[in-house]
């Protein structure tokens, strides 16, 4: 079994954006994922990773590697829209976290991040570092290490280290079993085959 | 070091002092509001997890007011399985505000002041306007992607945030509103610096303000990258929870030397009605440099300023005027209880008297659930947004200001200054 520990130490390498690279428009749009449920598309849950980010680079979604590392300034995650959802789907809520998540990117490393957004991805077991001065020491390809648990950056490519907040043990549980519900799943079925016993 | 309200609250939920950057696990003793969806959402995750109960059935408060009347979105199947649900899972019948007794939830929800000040206030859905009621001195967000899991445990986990104090100096002139401080607000300072943060609106401009200008103020929060904004309770304050809301509290506020992010200070003794032209949220600018602009679509409604402050507004302009004759004119009232007492003040004749058309309390046209634009239509609005389709077609043009700015601009024909109504 692999350690928990290792869940934490992340490598990829940095797709590096702008500020304020919204929820709304840039990473998945309300009108792409209105286009992806008509009609009778069913829920969007598994399709949003191929229309990540497509408004902005469309060659994202197909050159992205599993646990690649999305790098953005300021604001990461904003969102003006207050629409970001998909009305039936009980895993979708959030489709710019999902989209991220399931183009398969290990991290989000940012400046700053919107709150919404970084609950969101945090419950949806993607992690959202929020990290001062990252952009001045990273570059569009740069090899990373993350380590969620030490709370460190390393660019392997340049070998700057870099420093981030750590999350609490709770938070770091849940990104390590998937996030939120997968985290509530085990606690449910534990109590269940405690209360048995 | 003293403390912000927020980081007060936070502590009182936390159950020790907490400061910015914390993760800590909170609940709330206040209701817990949820959209006609939620249900649908919580349904298939409570049978995937094998569990059958929420946490407290009495704290969950169903509001059917973001589409009011409209035909969309399958909800009439929705309104059903939304009975079924709050049945299944004992919520009072009380707390299930169907259309006739609701409105826009946010709106709603500071009619009845749920959210008590000193308390957290969620949403378990993602409406960032849910910040509105912070107004009442609450700390209030949409509980987003962890909404099912509060329904269930009744906990969730936040990260202390920083806040970011807005002074508003000065005595707003006649005809300028908090719509046109926050947008001012907003422009000056941007969509960055408050990412994550709270706003917390101070200074003597919000003493005399309005609640249903406090209302907007926070309403907005989300264009400043905010989490959410908060107001410390005054008089006014407090006088207005006490007459909506019977239940005991226990107020927060900040101590004089807590400590800030980042500070603003603006003035308003000569501001001017705003105006936040498409399609950029935060490009803000005085209402005089683009009248004479054609419109032929006008709304004055939503959870910004869907409330009698702005329907009287409308009213004082609109009185013994018509409505230009290109021009589809859409009030919606934010709730039952707003649309009643319109009837009761005489504003709605004044309404119908100069051919404006009056929706059922709901989002509206803000969403474009009602008279969507077209493509070409140019509209001004108090709506919240002004993106692309926002309001219907890609291709219409939204223009975001005050209520008055609306009517008058709605009776010319082009946008208007509205102080020579006033």
């Amino acid at each position: 079994m692999r350690k928990l520990t290792d869940t934490f130490v992340l490598r990829g390498r940095a797709w590096v954006f702008g500020d304020q690279l919204d929820a709304d428009w840039q990473i998945c749009s309300l009108e792409t994922m209105a286009q992806l449920k008509s009609p009778g598309g069913g829920f969007l849950t598994g399709k949003l990773g191929k229309v990540c980010l497509e408004n902005v680079d469309p060659e994202f979604s197909r050159c992205v590697q599993p646990g690649d590392f999305i790098v953005a300034g300021e604001n990461m995650g904003y969102s003006a829209s207050c629409l970001d959802c998909e009305m039936e789907d009980p895993h979708a809520m959030g489709a710019a976290s999902l989209a991220i998540k399931e183009a398969g990117v290990g991290a989000v490393l940012c400046e700053s991040s919107n709150a919404n957004f970084m609950m969101t991805s945090l419950n949806l077991g993607l992690p959202v570092v929020e990290c001062r001065g990252l952009r001045d020491k990273v570059h569009q390809g740069d090899h990373l290490q993350v380590n969620l648990a030490a709370g460190t950056i390393v660019n392997l490519t340049t070998g700057d280290e870099m420093r981030f907040p750590l999350y609490p043990e709770s938070l770091l549980e849940r990104i390590a079993v998937g996030g939120l519900y997968p985290h509530l799943k085990h606690k449910v079925a534990n109590e269940m085959s405690g209360e048995e016993q | 070091m003293g403390q912000t309200i927020t980081e007060k609250i936070l502590s009182r939920a936390a159950g020790r002092p907490v400061s910015p950057g914390e993760y800590i696990e909170v609940s709330s003793r206040v209701p817990i509001t949820m959209g006609r969806f939620t249900g649908d959402r919580t349904s298939p995750m409570m049978k995937e997890l094998g569990v059958d109960k929420l946490f407290d059935p009495n704290l969950i408060h169903f509001v059917d007011g973001h589409i009011g009347t409209s035909p969309s979105h399958n909800a009439g199947e929705a309104r059903s399985r939304t009975r079924e649900f709050g049945k299944r899972m004992g919520i009072p019948l009380e707390n299930i505000f169907e259309l006739g007794r609701a409105g826009i939830e946010h709106v709603v929800s500071g009619d009845n002041a749920w959210a008590l000040p000193g308390e957290i206030f969620m949403c378990a859905h993602n409406n960032g306007h849910t910040t509105t009621s912070g107004a009442l001195g609450a700390f209030a967000f949409p509980l987003t992607f962890g909404s099912n899991n509060y329904l269930i445990t009744g906990k969730t986990w936040v990260r202390v945030p920083d806040s970011v104090k807005i002074v508003v100096n000065g005595k707003l002139p006649k005809g300028v509103v908090g719509r046109d401080v926050v947008e001012y607000a907003l422009g000056q300072i941007g969509p960055i610096a408050s990412a994550g943060k709270v706003i917390e609106w101070v200074g003597p401009a919000i003493d005399d303000m309005s609640i249903d200008s406090r209302f907007t103020l926070c309403c907005n929060a989300l264009f400043f990258g905010a989490w959410t904004a908060i107001i410390n309770p005054d008089q006014k304050c407090i006088e207005y929870v006490k007459s909506r809301n019977p239940n005991p509290f226990e107020p927060l506020y900040s101590d004089p030397d807590a400590s800030y992010a980042h500070v603003f200070e603006i003035d308003v003794s000569n501001l001017v009605p705003q105006i936040v032209p498409p399609p950029e949220r935060y490009h803000v600018h005085p209402v005089t440099q683009h009248e004479g602009k054609p419109i032929n679509r006008g709304f004055a409604g939503s959870c910004a300023n869907g409330r009698m402050e702005d329907m009287r507004m409308v009213a004082q302009v609109l009185k013994g005027r018509k409505i230009h004759p290109e021009v589809v004119f859409n009030i919606t009232p934010g709730t039952d209880r707003i649309l009643k007492q319109c009837v009761q003040e005489g504003l709605m004749e004044i309404f119908l008297e100069a051919e404006a058309i009056v929706p059922v309390p709901s989002c509206s046209m803000c969403a474009g659930l009602t008279t969507p634009l077209g493509a070409g239509d140019v509209c001004v609005a108090t709506g919240t947004c002004n993106y692309r389709g926002r309001m219907g077609s890609r291709d219409a043009e939204i223009y975001l200001a005050n209520a008055a700015t609306v009517a008058a601009s709605c009776v010319e024909g082009k946008i208007a200054d509205p102080r020579k109504y006033l």
